[in-house]
């Protein structure tokens, strides 16, 4: 439910400025079949550009639902997507793979693969797949193939590409052998994808087909923005957000003129851009405020929203990549983001996943999520009788209230160094981190697939003219 | 009494109207005016190229400074015949094919325009065709190719090889650019180079015409 009434002052006036937006400037859909599906419903068109009346914005938006739930192969990770509740997803998008030390190579499919495992062994995820990196190895049309790998090493929620049409029928037909028929996919949201707008006010061709692809079978997509105050959007703030939600809207709008209902999510990933260098930001703390407002918009127009990450800019997994990866999750975090994509490996402004990185990332995402959780204020906690007990000069390490809490209140950490330390820190600290790694991929477990379904999944690719023997491979 | 020293402090400011103002002043003066670009506005233009390198100077200020240059250029391009116009070279720049992202090719652009260079900018969605009917027409040093997204860099490869195809591509160099892109990249798909900004552009373009 849209509640602009509960909206306070801020919010009011952003949403306020993203309705001249598109009623004075318009957006340009680069898709005749989507102008044309605006037209019908009375949007007004000129050339390629849509102008909407708020009226039509708010009425088509309150149509998207507050709410979904994803179902996984394995039911153990179906979760909602909606109110207060936060998941964390996978890294997208990045064609290099980095190491420690900012050596990058170009991402290759063992990258992807060995990235699924990562997720799938991490139970802080019950997301995998889409872009965790865009191999360079397998040719030009790859979704299709990255979902195949996904389904085959994970059985968590399904995340894909994006493509074009064809390439997006392929991906439902693969997802209609899994789950039933591609006809009763409808019935159940089992993937989500993630359009982008092309900041200011477009739409791509590509984008706009998977979103119609998506939202013929509704399945969720994430419509996303991610401004670059100073470059694609006003350098101030409140004008990039306001831009991005004009955006954002307008896409979810003709999502729903699209088919009446279809679970979309409001994206935005955006942020400042460094003004030295024209680069963006994504570690900036314009970033971060820029999640939190995304999320503050989405919840008062009653939409599920997805932003933010642990990202950074650094180039290397340095300082820098820890401070400014606490701060955006942690401000996307509190701000109840829904689907929180990035959270995990993302290194040099979403252009690299780095491995060591990911390891750390988990450590973040565990720090957070006590953060979150906070002070459980309560007898048993306030342990009133445990002080009496203790009483003046004695100590709680050996009390039987220590013995039954210690390992449920505080965070314990996986890699982090504290305590004293034999020998170089930095040294043990990577150590832990490399270990850490080797330990999750080392005990990795293929998810079972039935034999039956995994040969018609094969059978299906070769017949879509993809390579042989780079299917077997990914297996 | 005009000088070219304040010429090229209004050149380091941005200021477009008085560049302009200090231009016409220099020319009624009948200072030639090869001495004008050379003396007040590339000097100007320079020391914004080392400030900006340093980190003193942003984006919109460099970019503010270029125009001004080229305001006062457009003073004087009247009185100077063409083939004496100073010029690294001629490049074609565009972002490819599927790919709508504009600004970071602009930019490039205009920095590659405020170094001395003559930048044709086609645009953004070029095809590999529209990249060779360019070329054709314009007979460029240099041909840059953009993309932002890694679904698109595959079509800077269709350009290289359509340039190819037809010929071109030996008579010309090729750069790169755009957030997915890498050295390694480049070197795979056959382009002669790199950058991974728009500052570094203009040095990269000068290293591979060797100038």
């Amino acid at each position: 439910m849209i509640e602009l009434d509960e909206m306070d002052d801020d919010l009011r006036k952003i949403h306020e400025a993203s309705m001249a937006v598109l009623e004075q400037t318009g957006m340009r859909f680069h898709h005749p079949k989507v102008l044309e599906i605006m037209r019908q419903n009375r949007i007004r068109i000129e050339g390629q550009t849509a102008f909407f009346t708020r009226e039509q914005v708010i009425d088509w938006v309150s149509k998207a639902p507050t709410h979904f739930k994803m179902h996984a192969r394995n039911p153990n990770y179906d979760f909602v997507v909606g109110g207060d509740h936060v998941e964390v997803c996978p890294g997208s998008g990045s064609s290099f793979v980095c190491e420690v030390d900012g050596t990058k190579h170009a991402a290759l499919m063992s990258d992807y693969i060995n990235f699924l495992k990562l997720y799938h062994q991490s139970s802080y995820y019950k997301v995998n797949g889409g872009i965790v990196v865009q191999p360079t190895d397998i040719g030009r049309s790859t979704i299709a193939l990255m979902l195949y790998a996904t389904m085959v090493f994970s059985d968590k929620v399904i995340i894909t590409g994006t493509g074009t049409a064809k390439e997006v029928e392929q991906l439902m037909d693969m997802l209609g052998i899994v789950f039933g028929g591609k006809t009763s996919l409808a019935d159940k949201p089992r993937c989500l994808t993630i359009v982008n707008t092309n900041t200011p006010l477009q739409f791509d061709t590509n984008m706009l087909e998977t979103m119609m692809v998506f939202n013929k079978y509704k399945q969720p997509v994430v419509i996303a923005a991610a401004s670059m105050a100073g470059t694609t959007a006003p350098m101030t703030l409140a004008g990039t957000i306001a831009l991005a939600n004009a955006e954002v809207l307008a896409g979810i709008a003709v999502a729903q003129m699209i088919n009446k209902g279809t679970p979309v999510i409001y994206g935005s990933q955006s942020t400042t851009s460094d003004m030295r260098t024209g680069s963006i930001a994504i570690g900036a703390p314009e970033g971060a405020l820029a999640y939190q407002y995304a999320a503050r918009l989405a919840k008062s127009y009653g939409l599920p929203c997805r932003g933010g990450g642990t990202l950074t800019d650094a180039k290397t997994l340095s300082v820098q990549a820890g401070y400014e990866s606490m701060l955006t999750l942690l401000a996307s975090y509190s701000a109840k983001t829904n689907l929180i994509f990035q959270s995990s490996g993302i290194i040099d402004s979403y252009n690299s996943m780095c491995y060591e990185k990911f390891i750390a990332d988990l450590e973040i995402i565990g720090m957070v999520k006590r953060y979150i959780d906070g002070v459980k204020v309560d007898a048993e906690t306030l342990a009133v009788d445990e002080i009496t007990k203790v009483g003046i000069a004695g100590q709680f390490l050996t009390s039987d209230h220590t013995m039954k809490h210690f390992r449920k209140e505080p965070f314990l950490p996986d890699i982090s160094l504290r305590g004293a330390v034999a020998g170089d820190p930095s040294a043990k600290l990577m150590d832990n981190i490399k270990t850490k790694k080797d330990k999750l991929l080392a005990s990795y477990c293929q998810p079972e697939m039935s034999p039956e379904v995994q040969g018609k999944l094969v059978e299906y690719l070769l017949e879509c003219g993809y390579d042989s023997k780079l299917i077997e491979s990914l297996t | 009494m005009s000088s070219f020293a304040d010429l090229a402090q209004y050149v380091i400011e941005g200021a477009e109207s008085q560049v302009r103002e200090q231009v016409k002043s220099l020319t009624a003066q009948g200072v030639n005016p090869l001495e004008i670009i050379n003396q007040g506005l590339i000097a100007g233009m320079s020391v914004v190229g080392t400030r900006f390198k340093a980190g003193d100077m942003f984006v919109p200020e460099v970019l503010m400074s270029a125009r001004a240059m080229s305001a006062g250029i457009e003073i004087v391009r009247p009185l100077i015949a063409e083939t004496d116009m100073p010029s690294f070279g001629k490049v074609v720049l565009g972002t490819v094919k599927g790919d709508l992202h504009d600004i970071g090719k602009n930019l490039v652009g205009m920095l590659l325009e405020s170094s001395g260079f003559k930048v044709i900018n086609l645009g953004v969605d070029i095809s590999p065709e529209q990249f060779v009917q360019a070329v054709k027409e314009h007979n460029p040093d240099i041909v840059a190719l953009s993309a932002l997204l890694t679904t698109t860099m595959t079509a800077m490869k269709e350009t290289i090889e359509l340039l190819q195809e037809e010929g071109l591509k030996d008579k010309l160099k090729i750069i790169v650019g755009g957030a997915p892109v890498s050295m390694d990249f480049a070197d795979q798909i056959g382009a002669d180079g790199y950058a991974p900004d728009a500052g570094s552009a203009a040095d990269l373009c000068k290293k591979i015409l060797c100038l």
